[in-house]
């Protein structure tokens, strides 16, 4: 009988994933173990916050080997002041979280894109395992620009422009992208392509995006109540918010 | 020659997604059609902030389920995390009491109250031991209707309980608490699990009786958390033996040609480009009553469209908190606390008002569970999750009341916790609305297929045969939704015994056979 030969891949996020998907395709046996909660690193989609579905990780992922999948390049991409388009690769790598090349936005949430490559995995003999690590909050050095998000449920239109992601207090890239503790400066992003999925058409979502400091002495409520009261968002709409800042998750900029 | 020979419309632990995946194994075709991304996605863990784990439901009844050992779940991840302490109840005066897996301390404890208390439980608890499987069978793993299998589960209650049948079916959940338990602080701590609605309710003749007793059966085999891993190795297995799931798919009609259901139209969510899934054998829905009835349109019976789900139902409320709530130190060694009523007279008088639209209900029965004992993570992230209720429905005005039941809820937990309002990092409430636009199934919020009203208890529930033929329900059937796989194992067994596949040599587990075989002296309670 001739048996191939098992590969085993720990975790290492969407990239990991693809690769398992990869040998699986070349004929390879493949089992998969991912300690984090759920497998595709940062590419998760989470109802954590019933009833919305947010992306929790960047908004735009390198284009999956699903051809099934309902996947779109957002055009335009970006409004930076004046300027509506595709943006600079800084600016995509920060929607992206430094993938900079083939990016698109799947609909449904990437979480969509993880579980479909794992089903694939799956029907085709690999085992997979997620969630067999401890629980781990953030464990690296702090110190420079981080990723923040705001995730906002709300009654009502979300206050998206008419770009996928518009900046809102910086006109020009190098603004966004040093970002500023003391004021809302960074990136609406919309949820369109998950509030399809909301039952009830009132609703929307969307997702804050921006630049600060580690350990900046923000406090959560008083940063969403600002960025809310400059995005126009009143808080009788909002059903629910969520803060993450950077010493939440250790995420770097760029 | 049909696409499929089976159709499952919903993917949710209690019923389609067992279901499915125990067709798929028996050799039936299947699709699974789910409008999640994920299968069982209100049985999930997530993480409210990196650090501090949650789970959407946070009891595990799946240790007694023949679907484990039948399913082979164990080779496709299926773990479960039994604690030491079970739960803990605890009143405004600080009396108390820890139920722990080992009986010799749960019996220490209660005897501080009620030494005969004590030795009451003990006595039950070792009638009900020798028939806790056949008991299980007979009124949860058995497709109801079934008068023969009802009428088992009664003389097994008989036996246990010591009292005759005509008694038995005469008496109420608190009559019975009344006549078993002296101690007024015993027969509370004994009804915060069954309040929360496994069963049926406690305040109805014969049916709260057995709802008490049905709720103590599962006790042993409760675990906190974990569902996720229950989740996970159902979908693998189901996949892995071939079947088709589709994701983030909603159904738009159910499909009945000459009075059979032989499809279902579906499409992507947020897709206007539909398909029929054409089915040979049924189509399981497990899509709730008023759900059902939608799609069956005019096919729809009148039992689907007069089904109430409009009482007893959640809300929740997660803390993320920079340091544990300060409690008694044993009582904080449980996973699980529940906050009870400060007399016996208050938690019948709450009984009765939760049946009515009194929306301070909410705040007479209170569960803690402490997530942070089961996924330890760091020091300032301690995720504790708050159930109110249960209670009504009422009105749709819950986006108004959040900040007033958030507010509510503190000054409860206030009285434990002086401190409490400096150590909140974050929180976030789930309302029953909320939980109804999330899962359109759960009318009204409510997670357990219906209400427990005349007419839909047990032998009077939902039939999984359906009026409409090759139809098959999983949702509002007995027994209720949860953990225990029993409404997929169920559907799974009436349209295996339709189509010809019922008969396989894996599909032979008993409730309890996992349980019992993996942690023998819990199973001895």
């Amino acid at each position: 009988m001739n048996v191939s030969a098992v590969t085993e891949i720990v975790g290492d996020g969407f990239p990991g994933l693809l690769r398992a998907v990869e040998e699986m395709r070349r004929g390879r046996r493949v089992e998969y173990v991912e300690p984090a909660l759920r497998a595709g690193g940062a590419f998760v989609t989470e109802s954590f916050m019933t009833p919305f579905r947010f992306n929790l990780g960047p908004p735009l992922v390198r284009r999956p080997p699903l051809p099934q999948l309902d996947v779109f390049v957002p055009e335009p991409l970006v409004r930076l002041g004046d300027e509506v388009g595709a943006g600079s690769p800084a600016v995509r790598a920060f929607l992206s979280g430094g993938e900079t090349d083939d990016l698109v936005v799947v609909s449904g949430g990437n979480g969509l894109a993880v579980a479909c490559l794992i089903d694939e995995l799956v029907a085709t003999g690999a085992r997979v395992v997620e969630g067999v690590g401890a629980v781990d909050g953030p464990v690296g050095s702090r110190s420079g620009p981080g990723v923040c998000r705001l995730f906002v449920g709300l009654r009502g239109a979300a206050p998206v422009g008419d770009a996928f992601a518009t900046a809102v207090g910086a006109a020009d890239e190098q603004t966004l992208l040093r970002g500023d503790a003391d004021g809302a400066v960074g990136l609406v992003i919309s949820n369109a392509h998950l509030d399809h999925n909301l039952v009830d058409p009132a609703l929307s979502s969307f997702v804050w995006q921006a630049v600060l400091p580690f350990d900046s002495g923000v406090r959560r409520d008083d940063y969403a109540g600002l960025v809310l009261e400059t995005l126009g968002v009143p808080q009788e709409a909002v059903i629910c918010k969520l803060v993450w800042l950077p010493e939440d998750t250790d995420e770097r900029v760029g | 020659m049909k696409e499929f020979d089976v159709v499952v419309l919903g993917a949710g632990l209690s019923g389609g997604l067992p279901a499915a995946a125990y067709l798929q194994k028996a050799g039936a075709r299947v699709a699974l059609v789910e409008q999640g991304i994920d299968a069982g996605r209100f049985y999930l863990s997530y993480d409210l902030l990196p650090g501090a784990r949650f789970d959407h439901s946070p009891v595990n009844f799946s240790g007694l389920s023949p679907a484990v050992g039948d399913l082979e779940l164990e080779s496709f991840g299926y773990s479960l995390r039994l604690q030491k302490v079970t739960f803990a109840a605890l009143d405004s005066s600080g009396a108390s009491a820890v139920f722990y897996g080992d009986p010799a301390r749960t019996h220490a404890q209660l005897a501080r109250h009620s030494q005969a208390d004590a030795d009451q439980l003990a006595a039950l608890f070792g009638r009900l031991g020798p028939r806790a499987s056949r008991l299980l069978k007979c009124a949860i793993y058995t497709p109801h209707p079934n008068r023969e299998a009802y009428d088992e589960a009664i003389e097994l209650s008989t036996a246990i309980l010591e009292v005759d049948r005509a008694t038995l079916l005469r008496t109420t959940g608190t009559e019975l608490l009344e006549s078993l338990f002296e101690s007024d602080a015993v027969r509370r701590f004994l009804t915060a699990l069954p309040a929360l609605n496994l069963f049926g309710d406690l305040l109805e003749p014969g049916q709260g009786a057995l709802t008490w007793l049905w709720s103590l059966a599962l006790r042993a085999a409760v675990a906190p958390a974990s569902n996720q891993s229950l989740v996970k190795s159902l979908e693998r297995a189901f996949v892995a033996a071939g079947g088709v799931f589709m994701r983030n798919t909603v159904a738009h009609e159910l499909v009945v040609e000459a009075g059979h259901c032989v499809g279902a139209v579906v499409a992507p969510f947020g897709s206007t480009k539909t398909q029929t899934l054409w089915a040979n054998g049924g189509v399981v829905s497990n899509l709730g009553a008023a759900q059902t009835a939608k799609l069956l349109g005019p096919h729809a019976w009148p039992q689907l469209t007069d089904w109430r789900s409009d009482n007893r139902v959640l809300t929740v409320q997660d803390m993320v908190l920079r340091r544990p709530l300060q409690l008694p130190a044993d009582v904080a060694e449980a996973p699980r606390v529940y906050l009870v009523w400060d007399s016996w007279t208050e938690c019948v008088e709450w009984l009765r008002q939760s049946r009515t639209d009194e929306l301070a209900t909410y705040f007479g029965d209170v569960e803690l569970t402490q997530f942070h004992r089961l996924y330890p993570g760091p020091a300032d992230r301690i995720a504790l999750r708050v159930r109110y209720g249960t209670g009504p429905f009422a009105d749709g005005e819950w986006d108004a009341r959040r900040a007033e039941f958030v507010a509510r809820m503190r000054a409860r937990l206030e009285l434990l916790d002086p401190e409490l309002g400096d150590v909140v990092e974050l929180e976030h409430v789930a309302t029953p609305l909320d939980f109804w636009r999330s899962n359109p199934a759960a009318t009204h919020g409510n997670p357990i297929g219906g209400d427990f009203v005349s007419g839909q208890w047990i032998e009077e529930r939902l039939p999984y045969r359906a009026p409409v033929d090759r139809l098959y329900l999983s949702n509002g059937v007995w027994p209720p939704a949860l953990s225990w796989l029993a409404a997929g194992y169920n559907a799974a067994t009436v349209v295996a015994e339709d189509l010809g596949i019922r008969d396989r040599p894996w599909w032979r587990h008993e409730p309890l056979d996992w349980f019992v075989a993996h942690t023998p002296a819990r199973a001895a309670v």
